[in-house]
C-alpha cells in the first residue's frame, strides 16, 4: 500500500548514462517512494527503509540518492540538469522532513521557479517575468507615480500643443512676407512699414514660443525630479525592509544599479527624452493634419519617403549600435587591464613584471584604437549617405512645388511655407526611429524597479507583532533550516538557553553556527520548528523591538564612513561621551583610540584612517555593548586579537554577560573558556552539550578539537 | 616550480595507476580498491577535473567521501580500456555540459539573452543568460563555455567550425 500522495518532482537526465535524457519522476507517497523513467518503474522503496535522501552537486547537474536504513549504503536515484535544481533541492528537504517525522512539514510550499505564462525561469531571485511583463501596465504604473504632480504635467502637455500650433504659424507669416512684400504680385505697391510689422511679428512669435518652451521644460523637469527623488527614496526604503534572504539573492551591485542606474534611466527618459519626443510628435501631428487638409497630394508626396526614412534609420542604428558596443567593450577591457595593473602595482613591481604588463596594456589599447577607427570610419561614410537619401524627399517636393509655381498654381511664399513644413516632418521622423529603443530601456528599468517595490516581505512584522521587554531566555525548538542553493544546514536543532547564560557554539567550519545566529537575529525565518525569546515566538515580536535589544558583533566588522565616535554610537546616537568611553574601556579599544592624534574623532571607513583587524573588532564590540543589550551575539568577535587582549576582553564580557544572555562562536576554544555551557554542532545537528569539563570527560568531538588546538599551541 | 621543490615531501602526490588502483561500479557509484601506501577499499569515490577547461581526461583528482584526495590520475589512458571507459563515463556524468553545434537564434531582451541552439546530438535546447558578456567565456582561441542563469554549462568546442550565421550571432560576446 503506497498510501496517499505527498510530494513529487520530475527529472530529466539518465542517472548513469552520461548524456542520455530521460523523462523521469520521483514521487513520495505515504508509505513508499517510487522512481520512474520513461514510464517504467526503476525504484520502489518503502519509506521505512530510507534513512534520508541526499542531493549532490555535479557540474551542470545534480544527483539525488538515498541512504538505506538497513545497511547505510548510498544508492543513486536520479539526475537532473540545473534548470529546476532549486525546486528539487527544496523538495528533497521536505521529503527528508517527512521521512523523519511522518507528518507533512509546515512552511514554504512555493516551488515556482518559472513564469506560469511562458515557462521561462524567473531570474535573479525575482518573481516577475520580464519577458511577459505587461508593457501597458508598466506605463500605467509609471504614470501613477506622476499623479501627485499631475497639475504640472497637464499644463506642460497643453503647452506642447500650444507651441506646436504656434510653430505652424511661423512659416505662414513667412509666406505672407515673401508673397506680399518680397515678391509681390504688383511690384512697387509694398508698404515698408507693414513689411517691418510682419518681420516684428515673426520675431515676437519666436520669442513667445521660446518663452513658453522654457516654462514647459521647467514644469516637466520639476515634476520629473520630484517623482524621481520620491521613487528613489521609496525604493531605498523597500530594500531596507527586505530580509537578508531576499537581499543576498542579489549582489550589492545589482541593488545599487536598481536604486541609482535604473532610476537614472527613468529620469533620463522622463526629463531629457520625453519632452523632446512629445514636442516632435505634437509638431508631426499638427503639420500632418494641416498639410493633409490644405493639399493632400503634397502631403502624400512628403509622406512617401517616411517608411524608408524610419526603416533606414532603425537599420542604421542597429548596425551602429553593435559597432559602438564592440568599441565600448574594447575600451572597458583596456580600462580593466589598467585597473588590474594599478591595483596590483606592488605585486607587478615585486616580480619585476612591468614590461610584460606594459605589453598587455599596449595590446588592449591597440584593439581599442582599431575599433575606434573602424566605427569612426563607418560612421563618417554612412551618415552622409543616409542624409543624402533622406534629402531625396525634399527634392521631390521641390520638383512638385516648382512645377506648380511654373504653372502659376502656387506662389513662392507657399513654397517656402511647405518646405518648412516638410522639414518639420522629417525632423521628428529621425527621432521617432529611436523611440522603440528608448521605450525598451524605459520598460526594462521600470519593470526592475517595480519588481523590488512589489517584492513580498518574507520576514515582515506580523500584523499582531508585539514589542516586548526582553529578559533573555532563548528556546530553539527543533529548528531545521537550509538556504536556497544547498542542502539542509540545520537539522532539528533543539537548544534551551536561560537568561544570563554564556553559550559557546563550537564546531568545524560550515556546520551551521553562523546560520543559527542568523536565525536567532531573525535575518531569516526558520523552515521548521520555532525560536522563542522569553516564551514568545520571534516571528511575533516586532523586528525593531527584537533587534534593538540585541548586541551583535559579526565576523566581518564593518565600520561606516565617519568618526570612531559615530561608529560606536551608531545604534544609540544620543549616548553621552562617558558612556562611549565606558564601553570602549570594556571592549579594550579606549587605549588605542586615545593614542590616535584625533582620538575619538578619528575618521574611519572609506578614505579614513585604516584600523587593524583587531582594532576594528574592538570598536565593533564597543558598538554592540553601547545599547546595553539583553542578548549579546559574538560571531568570531575576537578572532583577530592577540591572546592577551582577548583574555582581558573576555573577562570583561563575562562580567557583563551575567546581566545578559551571550551566544558566542569561536574557533579558538580558549575564547569560550568563560562559557556556562558549550554546544557542539556537527553536520547541522547538536552533537554535544555541556561545560568544558563535562565535554572533555566525554572524549567526543569537543575533546578532539581541544586536543588538536593544544597540539598546535605546543608547536 | 623548480625540480627541488617537486621533490619536497609536501608536494608529494599519489599517482593512481593500474598497479595501485582498480576502479569499479557499486550501487551506481564509482568505487576504488587502492593498493598503494595504506591500501584501502573505497565504496564510493568522486572524480574531479583539476583543469576542467583544458584537460578533460588528464589530471583527474580522485576524492573520498570526505572530499579528501586519494590520488591523482595523470591520464585516464594509463588504464586499460574497460577502466578508461568507466572513468570517462563517470566524468561525463558528473560534468554535464551539452556541446553546441549551432546557435539558431539569439535575442537580447531586458538585460537577458535568450538562446536557441542545437547540440551535437541534434537536440534543440533553449536557455537564458544574464549579463551575457560575463557568462560567455572564451577558452583559448577556439573554444567557448557558456553558463546560463541556472548554472547549466554549454560548450562550443570549435568556434571556427561553427556555421557563419551562428558565429555572427555570438560574435559580439566573444
Amino acid at each position: 500500500m503506497k498510501g496517499k500522495f505527498i510530494i513529487s518532482f520530475d527529472f530529466n537526465l539518465h542517472p548513469t548514462e552520461a548524456n542520455k535524457l530521460t523523462n523521469g519522476n520521483l514521487t513520495l507517497y505515504e508509505n513508499s517512494l517510487i522512481v520512474t523513467e520513461n514510464g517504467t518503474e526503476t525504484h520502489n522503496l518503502r519509506v521505512d527503509d530510507i534513512e534520508e535522501l541526499k542531493v549532490e552537486n555535479g557540474v551542470g547537474c545534480i544527483f539525488v540518492s538515498y541512504i538505506s536504513k538497513i545497511d547505510k549504503s548510498v544508492h543513486l536515484l536520479c539526475r537532473n540538469d540545473l534548470t529546476d535544481s532549486k525546486a528539487i533541492i527544496k523538495k528533497v528537504r521536505r521529503i527528508n522532513l517527512y521521512i523523519e517525522d511522518r507528518c507533512i512539514p509546515k512552511g514554504e510550499t512555493d516551488y515556482i521557479e518559472k513564469c506560469p505564462k511562458c515557462g521561462r525561469p524567473f531570474k535573479d531571485g525575482s518573481n516577475i517575468c520580464l519577458y511577459c511583463s505587461d508593457k501597458k501596465q508598466l506605463i500605467k504604473r509609471t504614470w501613477g507615480l506622476f499623479l501627485p504632480y499631475k497639475g504640472y504635467v497637464f499644463t506642460a502637455i497643453l503647452l506642447f500643443f500650444f507651441i506646436s500650433g504656434l510653430n505652424l504659424v511661423l512659416p505662414y507669416i513667412n509666406r505672407i512676407a515673401v508673397d506680399n512684400y518680397i515678391q509681390p504680385k504688383e511690384p512697387g505697391a509694398v508698404d515698408i512699414s507693414e513689411f517691418v510689422l510682419v518681420i516684428l511679428s515673426m520675431l515676437a512669435l519666436d520669442l513667445i514660443i521660446r518663452t513658453i518652451s522654457v516654462i514647459r521644460t521647467h514644469l516637466l523637469i520639476a515634476a520629473g525630479n520630484k517623482m524621481i527623488i520620491n521613487l528613489r527614496n521609496t525604493l531605498f526604503d523597500k530594500v531596507q525592509r527586505l530580509s537578508i534572504a531576499k537581499i543576498s539573492k542579489r549582489t550589492t551591485g545589482d541593488l545599487m544599479r536598481r536604486v541609482t542606474g535604473d532610476v537614472w534611466v527613468l529620469q533620463n527618459f522622463i526629463i531629457n527624452y520625453l519632452p523632446g519626443a512629445l514636442e516632435e510628435i505634437a509638431v508631426l501631428v499638427c503639420v500632418s493634419v494641416y498639410l493633409a487638409v490644405y493639399d493632400w497630394k503634397l502631403f502624400l508626396l512628403i509622406m512617401i519617403p517616411t517608411p524608408f526614412v524610419v526603416a533606414s534609420f532603425r537599420l542604421f542604428w542597429r548596425f551602429m549600435r553593435k559597432l559602438f558596443h564592440k568599441r565600448w567593450l574594447a575600451g572597458s577591457k583596456a580600462n580593466s587591464v589598467l585597473h588590474d595593473i594599478f591595483s596590483g602595482i606592488r605585486v607587478v613591481k615585486a616580480f619585476g613584471m612591468e614590461q610584460k604588463e606594459g605589453v598587455r596594456y599596449e595590446k588592449a589599447t591597440a584593439h581599442e584604437r582599431y575599433m575606434q577607427e573602424k566605427t569612426d570610419c563607418i560612421w563618417s561614410v554612412l551618415m552622409p549617405i543616409l542624409r543624402y537619401f533622406i534629402g531625396f524627399g525634399e527634392f521631390i517636393i521641390l520638383f512638385y512645388v516648382g512645377n506648380k509655381i511654373l504653372d502659376g498654381k502656387m506662389t513662392l511664399g507657399e513654397m517656402t511655407q511647405f518646405s518648412a513644413y516638410a522639414g518639420m516632418i522629417y525632423g521628428p521622423l529621425r527621432m521617432i526611429a529611436h523611440i522603440p529603443r528608448h521605450l525598451m530601456e524605459f520598460n526594462t528599468s521600470s519593470a526592475k524597479i517595480f519588481e523590488i517595490l512589489d517584492e513580498k516581505e518574507d520576514v515582515a512584522n506580523s500584523i499582531d507583532s508585539v514589542d516586548i521587554e526582553i529578559k533573555g531566555d532563548i528556546d530553539i525548538n527543533n529548528v531545521s533550516f537550509g538556504y536556497d542553493s544547498g542542502t539542509e544546514v540545520l537539522h532539528k536543532v533543539d537548544i534551551h538557553i536561560k537568561q544570563g547564560e554564556f553559550i559557546g557554539l563550537v564546531g568545524a567550519s560550515g556546520v551551521g553556527k553562523s546560520t543559527l545566529i542568523n536565525l536567532i537575529m531573525r535575518m531569516y525565518d526558520v523552515e521548521d520548528g520555532s525560536i522563542t525569546v522569553d516564551g514568545v515566538d520571534i516571528r511575533d515580536i516586532s523586528q525593531e523591538s527584537l533587534r534593538s535589544q540585541m548586541g551583535v558583533v559579526l565576523q566581518e566588522t564593518f565600520l561606516f564612513s565617519g568618526t570612531i565616535y559615530q561608529n560606536i554610537a551608531y545604534a544609540k546616537p544620543e549616548a553621552t561621551r562617558d558612556e562611549i568611553i565606558a564601553v570602549s574601556k570594556i571592549a579594550g579599544c579606549h587605549d588605542f583610540i586615545s593614542r590616535l592624534p584625533d582620538g575619538y574623532n578619528t575618521r574611519v571607513g572609506e578614505r579614513g584612517f585604516t584600523l587593524s583587524g583587531g582594532e576594528r573588532q574592538r570598536v565593533a564590540i564597543a558598538r554592540a555593548l553601547l545599547h546595553n543589550p539583553k542578548i549579546l551575539i559574538l560571531d568570531e568577535a575576537t578572532s583577530a586579537l592577540d591572546t592577551e587582549t582577548e583574555k582581558q576582553i573576555q573577562d570583561a564580557l563575562s562580567r557583563i554577560s551575567k546581566k545578559c544572555t551571550t551566544i558566542a562562536i569561536a574557533h579558538r576554544l580558549s575564547t569560550l573558556r568563560n562559557a556556562t555551557r558549550l554546544v557542539v554542532l556537527d553536520k547541522g545537528r547538536v552533537a554535544e552539550v555541556g561545560t568544558h569539563d563535562e565535554l572533555l570527560e566525554k572524549e567526543g568531538i569537543y575533546y578532539g578539537l581541544v586536543m588538536a588546538q593544544r597540539e598546535m599551541a605546543q608547536m | 616550480m623548480n625540480n627541488e621543490l617537486i621533490n619536497d615531501p609536501g608536494a608529494a602526490i599519489v599517482r593512481l595507476l593500474p598497479e595501485n588502483a582498480s576502479f569499479g561500479f557499486k550501487n551506481g557509484f564509482l568505487c576504488l580498491s587502492f593498493n598503494g601506501e595504506g591500501s584501502e577499499e573505497y565504496n564510493r569515490v568522486f572524480l574531479h577535473r583539476v583543469f576542467p577547461f583544458e584537460l578533460l581526461w588528464e589530471y583527474i583528482s580522485v576524492l573520498d567521501a570526505d572530499n579528501k584526495e586519494i590520488g591523482l590520475i595523470y591520464n585516464i589512458s594509463d588504464f586499460d580500456d574497460r577502466t578508461k571507459e568507466m572513468l570517462k563515463k563517470e566524468l561525463e556524468r558528473k560534468y554535464y555540459s551539452p556541446v553546441i553545434r549551432s546557435v539558431d537564434s539569439l535575442k537580447e531582451r531586458y538585460g537577458f539573452s535568450y538562446w536557441s541552439a542545437t547540440t551535437t546530438e541534434g537536440r534543440k535546447i533553449e536557455f537564458t543568460i544574464q549579463d551575457t558578456f560575463r557568462h560567455v567565456t572564451r577558452i583559448g582561441e577556439d573554444k567557448c563555455i557558456i553558463s546560463d542563469v541556472d548554472g547549466n554549462r554549454f560548450i562550443i568546442e570549435s568556434l571556427s567550425a561553427l556555421d557563419k550565421k551562428s558565429y555572427r550571432r555570438i560574435e559580439l560576446y566573444l
